[in-house]
């Protein structure tokens, strides 16, 4: 601790703390350009310059700590002429064109050159002007603007761990852009509009649409994943004009993701649902809500009466609120309907029968993440998947953390990855064999563990696998172990699981999950799931189907809620198609229509949108965030919990009324707070249950698909910006270069790829050397890709190029 | 008293050669220290009481900046060498490098050793190719001598030296943008501190000295400290290699005790052209504040009689212009060498040193106004001593101490809308006046 | 007995009362100031404020630039803008709504504009018949602006050098 004085007052603070971030702390203004509390120290914009006794220089606050007797004077007439005149200096070259500027009203230059700006300028030559760049769908560029902060070149390759951005030239032609001409592409690039003090870099979507002044804000949380970053959503009249990230050093600091930034422009899509439809004579008909309430319930209820509980399957949207999925729950369970699933990705269940699922958390704080020293991640891109937890795990290898990934193909990542372990064909599962085969060998002191040994008995660890499980077997350290979506879509998912938890246990690490949607763990929370109930309690009759085996055989309903498209959403989307449309009866609960929705669907409710809606999410930390609406939902659409409040109620169900939906929350919350606690049967019990697995062979193709990361739910699907930009994938099927040769096929050619008496479809190839041999890899979701199986073991044939 | 630090091998044929540096009595104590394993400390307190100070334009005690990097320390340390010599008006590296590499090399060497460093760079100016030739054909000999390399002379001590060539930009001569510049990036100099010597290149401590600097170290260890510093005057040891360019009979780098009287330094580079008068000097680079006749006639050069005169030796540059020279023209000439140079980092410098050159260019074309001057001094004062590095300074003195010392001729200048000189000037200079445009050579600027 | 001789006279005199008519007797030959509206009108400051316009440059370009400046100054909340980027790239409004029923006149919004579009002109003689009327949208101010550009041009010159 030091003490010091700042404008004749004292004050202390660490040593080594900076002279601004007292005066932050302190709330002494210091205008300031360059410096960004996250990003590194350049000094360069010298706007912070202050007075400090026996310094014969103005220093800058921004890069001089704090000292033992040091005396600061910010508004001194040093200090002030020194700010007054970085301040016409950046004026000579800054147009003055602010009526025009997006920024302008929320523009540091501008609200510092109030205060310490001139009137009148004393530059007659003609000001500096640089040629705009385009960077992409998502930002807008005026570079004359640009002040040289550096503040997004140093955000590229801190914090989105790729240089897009740098500044070219010197002195006075030095220039912000990409070395060549070519888009911005980071996963988070959209966070240098918030950076950028002035209006060099903006949001596209937003260019020109409002002023800052005008709109209304609020707090709410992201809906694309489980992180639950918090932003501030931007409204004008009622409509959704911008999402910014709304500070929250616990969860996403002062980031947001791209996906989460501009997926709102989806909510103004074409496609939004105004009114009930009903589908009579093979025409949409709009209807009252009355009427498409009580036609859906006699539609569920004769079906039900005549086939029986199991024949109705629900599919809920892993996105949707903790208010609806309880509810979506409670009136579905409340009419016998028992197939109620939201792992719309997943096709391996066969764990479900081993007892309750755990809760699908990260197992850890995402603060304690970034301290961890050695994680493993199975089946994960998390620059795709949850790109705020990319930007941890970064932060985490920055600190010297061993980062392992175990996934079906090579990544690019943009941190440094220890060990990076890509099994061919796409099997997770043998590389975690081997890892826990050399833990095993490595410390035969455990003896609790020796039941282990006969199920690895066909195990050979690599010596990759062994330096891994050398990482990992270390004692004294943070271990955290993630499963990560592809983990999870996987067709040995719950092998994955049981062996991932068996390493946890064996390290002594965390074993947490990283889920599709924003609020997996919610719907576990609130009992969307065939055979637990809310707050996770395992029902011992009325056991339901799962997501996969709904559509794996046709049933003769189901119920969609809150926007899912099992074309895009589920892991076998052949078969998904297949059963919909031979369904008597589908119901959609969605923002959304558009699609295949309107062939299969004969009901379809407008529901609210996720900023038109009141609700809670529960993130991957197990935390509940309540967030309010922001706007109005359009036409006749209703927040989804009121719909469901509604449906209860005519359903007579058990139900009582909600008032609000904190009613709901807290009736939730009431069950959770008293759920007994379970114990799981052993994990040698669980094991026993994936032998079979164990032994299956390695060989053969197989299909690995993924969810790209503007493809993940309905609303991102819509959203335009996002879907022009570089990270939209074509359908493309993607060999590597010794498979492609062995089944003689070329980039140019077209491919057959075929599951026997399950669905053939033909694409084009892509020859990468980064997908393993005996890998075929697809991305999902696609427009197009309707015809693509599950996941696993496929023929392929080469396509000859007329029939294309 | 000429030609004996730096110069002492200009006598021999080919100069460069290691043969002729051995003869002079090279890499001698190079091999005393490693053979007779000389405690770092003597060495340190020997190039202390040398009072050799560094020769790139700052003047700062070579002593005490090799002290400041704590040899015992672990970890990698760097020695680098400034042969980034791109001050208007400076050559004397250039030289250097060319007819005495070996003598850098040693002093690299020994410096090396002192702060137990095992990698050394020169970071070499993009523009000096034949320099770099000649350093790099120099460093393979000294490799095959195995005067370099892994475990010299068998004393266990490692030193690999490697050349840099940088890639033309001015900025690169100060020091963190050089480092900044070799880590492979762009060479923006850093906020200091942290100075080198704690984090330096590749976040490690570094000493970065000028060529000239580590030329004299070899001579200092082996004639000894006190022969050193005799050379010169108290607390400015040795002699200094003075680049004259100008209005001079033979300009040339010249090696001359420090505290020699410019009046003897101007007289071997055979003085002011004939029939010309003295008008005005700069006595150490573009950078540094002009002085008029009056006061230079007087001086003697050394660094503190220079700073006394309000001026600075910098790298002991000096430019001479008799009284055929347009100060507005020069000014602008400055102006906008440094304009061009400025890195863009900080917004004084970028923004301020365009400026600068804007109003004395306008001046220039005959369309300045009184209140420009004040302008002028009211801008450069404004980058003076508010930037990260010291180009905002270098910047901004020239335009001050012009303006300050000819204020008459500006004025003059801005009034009838020509230079005063045209109004006085013979048929005999016509010629060498005629200057187009504000590019060009009209001062020999090395 | 003097002073009842004084009172006597003078009332038998009507002085009082033509005291009294004095001044109606000065303004009967006085000149006349009442106008006769509306075959004639009162001369009217450059300053006037009366219906709003927006205006154009000579080349036809809107001078709207959507900065939305007048919005926000606007105490009576009477002026909607939207804005989006139009086919050119330049900023522009979609939409420039003025409810004449909320203005009050005041003349902040020609302050505020840096483009000198949105004026009020010196037309004063305007009335709405339906309802809905009382809504200025960006054809009808468009419209205006260009029917009395030059009488606008003239009272802003007029005005310029108190600007």
């Amino acid at each position: 601790m030091v003490n010091f004085e700042i404008n004749d007052k004292q004050y202390s603070a660490p040593d080594g703390t900076l002279i601004i971030q007292v005066a932050d702390r302190e709330h002494i203004a210091i205008p300031r350009f360059c410096y960004h509390p996250k990003l590194s120290i350049v000094a360069s914009c010298r706007m912070c310059l202050v007075e400090v006794a026996k310094s014969p220089k103005p220093l800058p606050a921004c890069a001089t700590p704090v000292a033992e007797g040091m005396k600061i004077w910010t508004h001194s007439p040093c200090a002030c002429d020194a700010q007054k005149s970085v301040m016409e200096f950046l004026l000579i070259n800054h147009p003055l064109d602010c009526p025009i500027c997006d920024q302008g009203g929320e523009c540091e230059l501008q609200d510092q050159a109030l205060e310490y700006g001139k009137d009148v300028s004393r530059f007659t030559e003609g000001k500096r002007s640089v040629k705009d760049l385009d960077i992409g769908p998502l930002i807008k560029t005026d570079m004359t603007r640009c002040i040289h902060c550096t503040r997004c070149v140093r955000f590229g390759t801190e914090i989105a761990g790729m240089r897009e951005l740098g500044a070219t030239g010197r002195g006075e032609h030095m220039e912000i852009g990409t070395f060549l001409e070519q888009t911005v592409d980071s996963e988070v690039s959209g966070n240098v509009i918030d950076l950028c003090p002035v209006g060099a870099l903006t949001s596209k979507p937003f260019h020109h649409k409002g002023r800052a002044w005008e709109l209304q804000q609020v707090a709410s949380i992201a809906p694309h994943d489980c992180v639950g970053s918090h932003v501030y959503v931007h409204t004008l009249r009622g409509e959704v004009m911008r999402v910014v990230p709304r500070q929250e050093d616990s969860i996403n600091e002062v980031w947001i993701s791209d996906r989460d930034r501009f997926s709102y422009s989806g909510l103004k899509s074409p496609d939004r649902l105004l009114k009930p439809l009903i589908k009579k004579n093979n025409e949409w008909v709009e209807t009252d809500w009355d009427l498409a309430l009580q036609f859906t319930i006699k539609s569920l209820q004769a079906i039900l009466e005549k086939e029986g509980g199991r024949s109705v399957g629900a599919l809920v949207s892993p996105s949707a609120t903790l208010e609806e999925c309880y509810l979506a729950q409670k009136w579905l369970r409340g009419m016998g309907i028992s197939s109620i699933d939201h792992r719309l990705h997943r096709m391996d269940f066969s764990c479900d029968s081993g007892g309750p699922s755990p809760c699908p958390t990260f197992g850890l704080a995402l603060t304690e993440l970034e301290n961890a020293d050695t994680i493993l991640l199975i089946g994960s891109h998390p620059r795709t998947e949850q790109p705020l937890i990319n930007h941890r795990l970064a932060k985490a290898a920055r600190k010297g953390a061993q980062i392992i990934m175990v996934n079906p193909i090579q990544y690019d990542f943009n941190f440094k990855v220890a060990a990076e372990l890509t099994p061919s064909g796409g099997q997770l599962l043998h590389p975690l064999l081997g890892i826990m085969n050399a833990l095993l060998s490595q410390k035969n002191e455990r003896p609790h563990f020796a039941w282990l040994t006969p199920f690895l008995k066909n195990t050979v660890s690599t010596p990759e696998e062994k330096q891994v499980a050398e990482w990992l077997g270390r004692g004294n350290k943070k271990v955290a172990i993630f499963l990560g979506l592809q983990a999870q879509a996987h067709w040995h998912a719950s092998a994955l699981q049981l062996v991932a938890e068996a390493l946890a246990l064996f390290c002594q690490a965390s074993l947490g999950y990283l889920t599709e949607g924003a609020n997996s763990v919610g719907a576990w929370v609130s009992g969307v799931l065939p055979d637990q109930g809310p707050g996770g309690i395992s029902l011992s009759e009325g056991k339901g189907l799962n997501a996969h085996s709904m559509v794996k055989t046709p049933l003769p309903a189901y119920v969609l809620f809150g926007g899912v498209e099992p074309e895009f959403d589920l892991a076998n989307t052949v078969a998904a198609r297949r059963a919909l449309s031979e369904s008597a009866f589908v119901v959609a609960f969605s923002p959304f229509r558009g699609g295949m929705c309107e062939q299969y669907a004969k009901v379809m409710l407008p529901i609210a949108a996720y900023t038109e809606t009141e609700g809670t999410f529960i993130n991957g930390e197990g935390r509940w965030q309540s967030f309010n609406a922001a706007n109005p939902p359009p036409g006749e659409a209703r927040p989804g919990w009121e719909v469901l409040r509604a449906l209860t109620a005519l359903c007579g169900g058990p139900g009582s009324l909600y008032s609000r939906s904190e009613e709901v929350r807290d009736e939730l919350k009431h069950i959770v707070q008293n759920v007994p606690s379970v114990t799981l049967p052993s994990l040698e019990q669980r094991f026993r249950r994936i032998e079979p697995i164990l032994s299956e062979s390695k060989e053969g193709l197989r299909v690995v698909t993924e969810w790209p990361i503007y493809r993940v739910d309905s609303l991102v699907r819509r959203s335009k910006p996002l879907q022009d930009t570089a990270a939209s994938p074509l359908f493309r099927a993607r060999l590597n270069p010794k498979t492609a040769s062995l089944y003689s096929i070329k980039g140019e050619n077209k491919m057959r790829i075929r599951r026997e008496g399950e669905f053939e479809c033909i694409l084009p190839v892509a020859v990468d050397k980064k997908i393993p041999e005996n890998t075929v890899h697809i991305a999902s979701a696609l427009e197009g890709g309707g015809n693509m199986g599950q996941q696993g073991a496929v023929q392929v044939f080469l396509e000859s190029n007329k029939d294309a | 008293m000429d030609n004996i630090v730096c110069f002492r091998t200009h006598h021999l044929n080919p100069p460069w050669s290691l043969q002729s540096y051995l003869k002079v009595g090279g890499y001698s104590a190079w091999k005393r220290i490693l053979v007779d394993k000389v405690p770092r400390q003597t060495i340190l307190a020997s190039i202390k009481a040398s009072a050799l100070r560094g020769r790139g334009g700052a003047g700062f005690p070579t002593g005490v900046k090799w002290g400041f990097i704590k040899a015992e320390l672990p970890g990698q340390k760097y020695v680098v060498c400034n042969s980034d010599e791109g001050e208007p008006g400076t050559f004397k590296d250039r030289e250097i490098l060319l007819m005495n590499p070996h003598q850098v090399i040693e002093g690299m060497c020994i410096a090396a050793y002192v702060m137990s460093a095992t990698v050394g760079y020169n970071y070499i100016r993009g523009e000096f190719w034949e320099p770099y030739q000649r350093f790099e054909a120099a460093l393979e000999e000294a490799k095959k001598e195995g005067l370099l390399g892994n475990n010299i002379f068998g004393s266990g001590f490692d030193f690999h030296l490697h050349t840099h060539l940088g890639a033309g930009a001015y900025i690169c001569g100060e020091e963190t943008a050089l480092i900044e510049s070799l880590e492979g990036k762009k060479g923006f100099p850093r906020y200091k501190p942290p100075f080198p010597a704690t984090y330096g290149l590749y976040g490690k401590p570094t000493t970065v000295n000028n060529t000239e600097t580590f030329a004299c170290v070899p001579v200092i260890l082996e004639k000894g400290a006190e022969w050193f510093l005799k050379l010169g005057v108290p607390g400015n040891g040795g002699t200094k290699i003075f680049s004259i360019s100008g209005h001079v009979n033979k300009p040339g780098n010249y090696e001359a005790p420090l505290g020699i009287s410019f009046q003897e330094l101007l007289k071997k580079a055979g003085g002011v052209r004939q029939g010309h008068a003295l008008k005005a000097v700069i006595p150490g680079g573009s950078s540094v504040p002009v002085l008029p006749a009056e006061v230079a006639s007087t001086l003697n050069m050394d660094y503190e009689s220079l700073a006394k005169a309000g001026s600075l030796l910098g790298a002991g540059s000096i430019i001479v212009m008799d009284e055929t020279t347009c100060m507005v023209k020069v000014l602008a000439r400055i102006a906008h060498f440094y304009t061009q140079e400025s890195c863009g980092q900080c917004t004084p410098c970028r923004e301020g040193a365009g400026w600068l050159w804007r109003i004395v260019h306008r001046i220039t074309q005959g369309q300045g106004s009184l209140k420009d001057i004040e302008l002028l001094e009211d801008v450069a004062n404004k980058i003076m001593g508010r930037t990260i590095c010291a180009l905002g300074d270098a910047a901004a003195m020239p335009v001050l101490s012009f303006i300050q010392h000819f204020r008459e001729e500006f004025v003059y200048y801005v009034q009838h809308g020509k230079s005063v000189v045209y109004s006085q000037r013979t048929s005999r200079s016509r010629k060498f006046l005629d200057y187009s445009g504000e590019v060009g050579g009209f001062i020999s600027f090395g | 007995m003097l002073n009842w001789l004084k009172q006597f006279l003078k009332s038998i005199a009507f002085w009082e009362l033509l005291k009294g008519m004095r001044v109606t007797g000065r303004h009967f030959f006085v000149k006349k100031i009442t106008i006769q509206y509306p075959e004639e009108e009162t001369p009217k400051s450059p300053r006037f404020k009366g219906l709003h316009a927006l205006r154009k440059y000579p080349n036809g370009e809107e001078r709207c630039i959507a900065c939305k400046l007048c919005e926000a100054v606007c105490p009576a909340v009477c002026i909607t803008i939207d804005s989006d980027e139009s086919s050119d790239g330049t900023r522009r409004t979609t939409r420039y709504d003025i409810d004449l029923f909320k203005c009050i006149y005041c003349g902040f919004c020609e302050e505020a504009c840096p483009v000198d579009a949105i004026v009020l002109t010196s037309q004063d003689k305007y009335c709405f018949e339906n309802q809905g009327e009382n809504i200025m949208t960006k054809e009808k101010l468009l419209a205006i602006g260009d029917q009395f550009e030059q009488e606008i041009a003239k009272d802003r010159e007029a005005d310029r050098s108190y600007r």
